[in-house]
């Protein structure tokens, strides 16, 4: 997290409002801390309102304000929820992240339908589903931004064809959902980050068996910089593509992995 | 090469264009889709094609549904024999992205399950005998301005899709690529004038027919993983003539 006194981050308290779907741990946290620190009061999202906590406790001791929404975003319904919820609390929102995702990896011929529609229902459907719900007030507040959460595995990878689909069907969205609010002064992007020290990746290194420190070692070889991503870099970035200072970048995907190597 | 072609999605102009295409080399081709009475009519695709053109035929299922769309391989390989090619023809947007829409994800998430219904089932039946192409079509459902607007999300994860089974199915002799028009490229900048670079030339569902010739054939074995951007003409589709029931259903066309 960014060095902030709690008097400045009091100062800066209108920054607005921010939505972190996602945020109850990994990089999601890491971006609400960072929003908090910005200015910015949050709507900390996760499955379930105890998922949200920890961050929210995170942000609060830090001085922030923050409030925890328990929702899956898979479902339209929870979704509408929820912004009806984060409205009454905080007000209009005026920073959507959509960071919450999910892998079920599997060769295609071994996939279930189940493996394919969470993976898809999650990543893909939970950012339509929360993009079309804030769209509005958005519109109507004259401006917003939105960060979605693609991947480096968007490009294809085996044994993610799912999450390469779903993540890459973000990515498209987001060239599309940019081209329609850019007339509202509503900029939409993503990111798409390549191999970041996450509980996510630990669940990836436990499922396959693998010791954690020879997983993380053996992905730091495969980018330029020879090591892997933390959260809190991450969150740097979305902070950035959520500000004043990226008024102009609208419908990119940003890659945030280190650099090829 | 094998004989015997599934084609899915070919109410789509360019799927339709595809049927045509593969039946005129000769493949037996299986037409699996909702027979919801817009090209999917046998007759019609083989209308003015050769002797030597394969064998045709309607096989009703949800693509989408993996035990429909099982249940009609199946019934495939019993009447023509293994599956060897599929072509998949999805439609390309438009999702609910504004405020207004009320369908969400639903068009991008249809497509896409399609995609991988009808993959996984089919790659099954390919791997037994090693060899097998696979080719995915987008088509575009919006024509005009919107057109690049509306098809961004599907064509991203018919991408995506593509090149993470084309990785995973190479060992088996198996090869997946795609085929889309140029005019909905991601890096396709908006016009700026009169002359629309892919404004001219054959209309898409041919030119998008010619690459998937090519894809299908034996010269074609060292390409996949691969998009096929095709500089066809997009045009908006014409109101399809409504046809005499006798060519539908599923038996089994032949010139
Ligand atoms: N960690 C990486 O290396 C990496 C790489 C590329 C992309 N990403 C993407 O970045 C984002 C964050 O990843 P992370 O590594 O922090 O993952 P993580 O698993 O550590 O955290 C994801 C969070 O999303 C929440 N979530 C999952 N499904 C949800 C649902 N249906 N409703 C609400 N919340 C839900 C989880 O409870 C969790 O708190 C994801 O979209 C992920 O796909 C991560």
């Amino acid at each position: 997290m960014t060095a902030t006194t709690g008097a400045e981050v009091r100062s800066s308290r209108s920054a607005g409002v921010a939505v972190v779907t996602g945020a109850g741990r990994g990089i999601g946290a890491a971006t609400a801390r960072r929003l908090s620190a910005a200015g910015l009061s949050v709507a900390v999202v996760d499955r379930t309102e105890l998922d949200t906590a920890e961050t929210v406790a995170a942000v609060t001791a830090a001085g922030g304000t923050a409030v925890g929404v328990g929702c899956d975003v898979a479902l339209a319904d929870e979704v509408d929820a929820a912004v009806r919820r984060v409205n009454e609390v905080l007000g209009p929102v005026d920073v959507l992240v959509n960071c919450a995702g999910v892998t079920r990896d599997r060769l295609l011929l071994t996939m279930g339908d189940d493996d394919w529609d969470t993976v898809m229902d999650v990543n893909f459907g939970g950012t339509v589903h929360w993009c079309r719900a804030v769209a509005g007030q958005m519109k109507q507040g004259g401006g917003g931004r939105i960060v979605n959460f693609s991947s480096v595995a968007a490009d294809g990878n085996a044994g993610q064809a799912n999450y390469a689909a779903a993540k890459a069907a973000v990515s498209g969205f987001t060239r599309t959902l940019a081209a329609e609010l850019g007339p509202y002064g509503v900029t939409v992007n993503a990111v798409a980050p390549g191999f970041v020290a996450t509980p996510m990746v630990d669940e990836l290194a436990e499922r396959l068996g693998a010791d954690r420190e020879a997983f993380l070692a053996e992905a730091a070889t495969r980018s330029a910089l020879g090591r892997v991503g933390a959260a809190e870099e991450i969150g740097e970035v979305v902070a950035f593509l959520a500000g004043s200072a990226s008024g102009y970048v609208t419908g990119q995907t940003l890659v945030v992995d280190g650099g090829r190597p | 090469m094998t004989r015997v072609a599934v084609v899915v999605g070919a109410h789509h102009a360019p799927g339709a264009a595809c049927a045509r295409r593969l039946l005129e080399r000769g493949l037996d081709v299986a037409l699996i889709g909702e027979d919801r009475g817009d090209g999917m009519h046998p007759g019609e695709l083989l209308d003015g094609l050769p002797q030597t053109a394969g064998r045709c035929a309607v096989f009703p299922a949800d693509p989408a549904d993996s035990a429909s769309f099982a249940t009609a391989l199946g019934r495939v390989r019993s009447t023509f024999g293994r599956t060897g090619v599929l072509v998949t023809c999805v439609g390309a947007g438009p999702d609910a992205a504004s405020a207004s829409g009320d369908a969400g994800p639903g068009a991008t998430r249809a497509a896409l399950r399609t995609l991988f219904v009808a993959g996984r089932t089919a790659a099954g039946d390919m791997v037994g005998g090693r060899w097998g192409r696979i080719v995915n079509v987008v088509a575009p459902v919006v024509t005009g301005e919107d057109a690049w607007r509306e098809a961004q999300a599907v064509l991203a994860g018919v991408t995506a899709f593509t090149r993470s089974v084309a990785l995973e199915l190479a060992p088996f002799g198996i090869t997946v690529n795609c085929v889309a028009p140029a005019a909905l490229s991601p890096h396709e900048r908006p016009s700026v004038g009169p002359a629309a670079p892919h404004g001219s030339g054959v209309p898409y569902p041919q030119a998008a027919a010619d690459l998937t010739e090519h894809l299908v054939s034996d010269a074609a074995a060292a390409v996949t993983g691969q998009q096929g951007y095709v500089t066809g003409r997009l045009f908006a589709a014409a109101p399809r003539a409504p046809h005499a029931t006798s060519d539908r259903g599923t038996g089994v066309g032949k010139r």
